[in-house]
């Protein structure tokens, strides 16, 4: 699990600033700006979490589980012959379980009754269900596909939407994260658009700065120095929980590559947005200073 | 040899679910010492240690060490038989005068009683086999064929010395096992006679014959009757279904609208503290003859014809069930239940004003199945009136066999028999005791025993922790089991996790018992011949037993799984979705099929890959049991009851159900 303390770090400073400073402040022989610029991306590619294994009190019986899980769930995909469908095989785990029944006899520890649960082996083989080029997909052949990767997914007995972040909020929220979304709509390739929302976000900056300056009877002089704000466009538009566990645990369930991709459990364009503080230096507009 | 053990002998373990009626703790305690004692040669005090054992009841159950529970009676046996040369002596010394005395009184009314003394605490002394030899014809003579073989084969066994022929003894012992349809042993004892003593002769009925001669006539015999059906060849293994091309149902017959369906969905809601009720994911008890389905669904009684799906007859109105279950919280539904024999309609059910209502029994009553005319129920019977009923009905010839709990008394289980025609109470038997009392447990699951009939005797899996044997003719308990079980919490505690719970009634193919309690995580089998614990293997405590074929055993739930017959390693296990834990899946020759939420999964057998989905017409449902005849396939969920017509008839007749419930 990546702890992203740069982006925590530029959060907290960023937040330091913006209450401590005005959106535009005139410095010393110069005018500070912020500028936003947001862009909308299509997504590109579809992603479902899914975890194939099973648990048994004989290691013996949760291997001969698990691999059966697993063939299943990866035949059933491979029969669907979908051009633009891989499935990732990602981390394994192997896990000591006490089973459902004895969560349910915990309640009761407290009585003085011993607790015949037994102990269970649990291996797991997380996976990910990946479908590209879905931007050259209409929205109902997008939902039918989707559709049919679910019901083959729960119809193969894998376990949907069993991402790490999903199961961090299964342990913060109990059944109440029952309706945890479990496909997650993806941007692959965000630099254009980022580069889109920077040039939007400068330009914003300066129209800004141009505009003050001339109130002020100012020319806007070379720019001084230039400040990324906190990206405001959302890594994961509904994952409101999700964000909340970073913010509060410092932890995340996002690798540095996934970081760099934009992502939405929404089907919709995904907005692109960047802030910029903008420092600009001022100069003695000729007109000005003649008269 | 089997010694007993002493720690687990206490007959009120608190630790175990269910405690079996047992010797109190001092006399499983004296066994124990008298193998300690005999071990050292200490022969005086050693058999001062079975006098106390002999003198209690002897029909209470002491442990042995493989886990069974037997009649103390038989534990004293086979503790002398096994005793070495020096002990024997011994005990001979001191006891074969008694022995004489008590053979040589051992005639009129108390013939067997003496006998029965006789082969119980002096089956070593020289009057022993003897003894046993002529108790054996007594109870061959009194159709008591397992009885019989058990005399003749405790001489063979253990009395090699004796002058009896061992010829005549093995004959009479495959003769008492052919008549009791233990074919496996009759097999394995006529090879010994064709082995061991082929030239020799016996007389039978007063006539010489060569030895093994009666034993061919009667395998012949078999085989003959056998043909296309054999009766030791698994249980369900039948043809298989050929499952519509579409989803095309021939009707559905709906139980409930969308509005009753979501009001009993949130049975338990009103209560507060996230309440759960069973209820809520319940499919209603389903029997099934080629004319009609029959149901009970929480005391409604209906049956709808199979060829329209019309309702043929009912006992009340269902729309008024969900408002009543919303009024009370005692509904127990699992413990309604049916079953079909010759026309009659047997099941346990309350009076519909009663649902939920604390402390009602449960009532055993029969109906004609064509019209729905009410015959007998134990309310009306005065002996049957204290009775709370549980569990199926177990209908065999003129008797109906049913576990049972006294009125006020919810911990203690009982079985009876009962004569079908007029509900006369024939003989009931105590079985054992709940550590939990069943008629507080609103909440879950409640233990509902299962009941198999097998060679002469009644095999309850009490689902709670123990199985035990009853012999049908008197109702005294042959032996017992007590298996690991999970201890049942009777109290309420917010927002606890649901637990799937399932429910699988024994197997028996040839010889042998498959068995899982509802909240075990352990599979056993028995050879019903020992009877002698084969082996147990761990498995999901949520699975539930439902097909042994002649290759492996089947377990459905939230996975299905087939574990290999003869090494018990899991062959496969398949996921599938799952909903509720009131299913009832079925095996045939190729398939394994279990009806689930996402419609009825067709898996192989072979490898437990899904061969087809059929999604059928009942989608909205928790999925639930599946029925057939030779044209249908039927699905009775918490909704619904769909009617599917198969392909083409089955070849056969239909495929055998298993009885789960």
């Amino acid at each position: 699990m990546n702890i992203p303390w740069k982006r925590i770090a530029s959060i907290f400073l960023t937040t330091l600033l913006s209450a401590l400073s005005p959106a535009a402040r005139g410095g010393e022989g110069g005018i500070t700006v912020s500028g936003t610029g947001e862009v909308l991306a299509k997504p590109t590619r579809v992603e479902i979490d899914l975890a194939a294994g099973a648990a048994a009190e004989l290691t013996g019986d949760a291997i001969v589980k698990y691999e059966n899980s697993l063939r299943r769930t990866l035949d059933v995909f491979k029969k669907m012959e979908l051009k633009n469908l891989k499935i990732e095989q990602r981390s394994l785990s192997f896990e000591s379980t006490s089973g459902a029944a004895a969560a349910a006899n915990v309640f009761a520890a407290g009585d003085g009754a011993p607790s015949t649960a037994k102990s269970q082996i649990d291996i797991t083989r997380s996976l990910r269900v990946v479908l590209t080029e879905t931007d050259k997909l209409s929205e109902q052949e997008l939902m039918e596909t989707i559709g049919r990767l679910l019901d083959a997914a729960k119809d193969a007995g894998a376990k949907i939407g069993s991402g790490a972040s999903n199961a961090l909020m299964m342990r913060m929220m109990g059944e109440a994260a029952a309706s945890t979304p479990v496909v997650t709509f993806v941007v692959e390739d965000a630099a254009a658009a980022r580069e889109k929302a920077y040039q939007a976000a400068f330009n914003q900056a300066r129209a800004r700065a141009a505009r003050l300056a001339n109130l002020a009877g100012q020319q806007l002089g070379r720019v001084e120095s230039v400040e990324e704000g906190a990206e405001t466009a959302p890594q994961d538009d509904a994952s409101v929980q999700e964000r909340m566990i970073t913010a509060i645990y410092g932890v995340s369930s996002k690798s540095d590559e996934e970081d760099s991709r934009l992502t939405s459990q929404k089907l919709a364009d995904i907005p692109v947005r960047v802030t910029l503080r903008v420092r600009f230096a001022l100069a003695e507009n000729p007109t000005t200073a003649s008269q | 040899m089997a010694v007993p053990v002493a720690e687990s002998a206490n007959p009120n373990d608190p630790t175990r679910p269910f405690n079996l009626p047992a010797q109190k703790t001092e006399i499983a305690e004296a066994l124990t010492e008298f193998h300690r004692l005999s071990e050292r040669n200490a022969w005086e005090r050693a058999f001062k240690e079975l006098e106390k054992v002999q003198q209690a009841p002897p029909s209470a159950l002491a442990p042995r060490d493989d886990g069974l529970w037997m009649p103390t009676r038989r534990l004293i046996r086979q503790a002398l038989a096994e005793l070495p040369p020096a002990g024997k002596q011994a005990y001979r010394l001191f006891h074969d005068a008694d022995a004489k005395v008590l053979l040589e009184a051992a005639q009129g009314k108390d013939e067997a009683d003496k006998l029965n003394k006789i082969f119980n605490d002096y089956f070593i002394t020289a009057s022993g086999d003897v003894a046993a030899d002529r108790l054996g014809d007594l109870y061959f003579e009194q159709g008591e064929m397992d009885k019989a073989a058990e005399c003749w084969r405790a001489v063979t066994d253990f009395r090699p010395e004796t002058a009896i022929p061992r010829a005549r003894l093995l004959v009479k012992t495959a003769i008492a096992l052919a008549r009791a349809e233990r074919w496996g042993e009759f097999e394995e004892t006529r090879r010994q006679v064709r082995e061991r003593h082929a030239g020799e002769s016996v007389v039978l009925g007063g006539k010489q014959q060569p030895a093994v001669q009666r034993l061919d006539e009667l395998a012949a015999q078999r085989a003959k009757d056998a043909h296309g059906s054999p009766a030791d060849g698994p249980a369900a293994s039948e043809s298989d279904l050929a499952l519509p091309k579409g989803d095309a149902l021939r009707w559905q017959f709906r139980l409930f609208n969308a509005q009753q369906a979501q009001m009993l969905s949130q049975a338990g809601q009103n209560w507060g503290w996230g309440t759960q009720f069973p209820v809520r994911e319940m499919t209603p008890a389903a029997a099934i003859d080629d004319q009609r389905v029959y149901l009970n669904i929480i005391g409604y009684l209906m049956a709808v014809d199979l060829k329209t799906g019309k309702l043929v007859w009912r006992s009340a109105k269902l729309h008024e069930l969900p408002q009543k279950v919303q009024q009370n919280q005692y509904h127990f539904p699992e413990q309604y239940s049916l079953a079909l024999n010759n026309g009659v309609l047997w099941g346990v059910t309350r009076d519909v004003a009663q649902i939920g209502q604390h402390g009602q029994n449960f009532r055993l009553a029969r109906w004609d199945a064509a019209d729905g005319k009410a015959g007998w129920s134990s309310q009306s019977v005065g002996e049957l009136q204290n009775w709370n009923m549980m569990g199926r009905p177990l209908p065999a010839g003129d008797r109906v066999y049913i576990t049972a709990g006294k009125q006020g008394q919810g911990a203690e289980l009982h079985l009876l028999a009962v004569a079908a025609d007029s509900g006369k109470l024939l003989w009931s038997t105590h079985l054992g005791t709940h550590q939990a009392d069943q008629s507080q447990m609103f909440y879950r699951r409640t233990s509902q025993p299962s009941l198999a009939l097998h060679a002469g005797r009644i095999l309850v899996d009490t689902h709670a922790g123990a199985l035990v044997a009853v012999d049908v003719r008197g109702g005294a308990i042959d032996w017992g089991i007590i298996y690991d079980s999970r201890m049942p919490d009777t109290n309420y505690w917010y927002n606890r996790p649901r637990v799937l719970e399932t429910v699988g009634a024994p197997q028996i193919v040839g010889n042998i018992l498959y068995f899982k309690g509802m909240r075990s995580s352990r599979l056993y089998a028995i050879d019903l011949a020992g009877p002698k614990v084969l082996w147990k293997r761990p498995v999901g405590e949520s699975a539930m037993l439902f097909g042994v074929d002649s290759d492996a055993i089947y377990l459905g739930g939230e996975e299905v799984l087939a574990i290999d017959l003869k090494s018990q390693k899991l062959l496969w296990a398949t996921r599938l979705p799952i909903a509720t834990g009131w299913i009832k899946p079925l095996v045939t020759k190729q398939y394994v099929y279990q009806f689930t939420p996402r419609g009825v999964f067709e898996l192989d057998k072979r490898t437990g890959d899904t061969a087809r989905l059929f999604r059928g017409a009942d989608l909205d449902s928790l999925g639930g049991q599946l029925l057939i005849t030779s044209d249908s396939l039927l699905t009775v969920s918490n909704l619904a009851v769909t009617c599917y017509p198969l392909q083409s008839p089955t070849k056969n007749g239909p495929p055998a159900v298993s009885q789960n419930r």
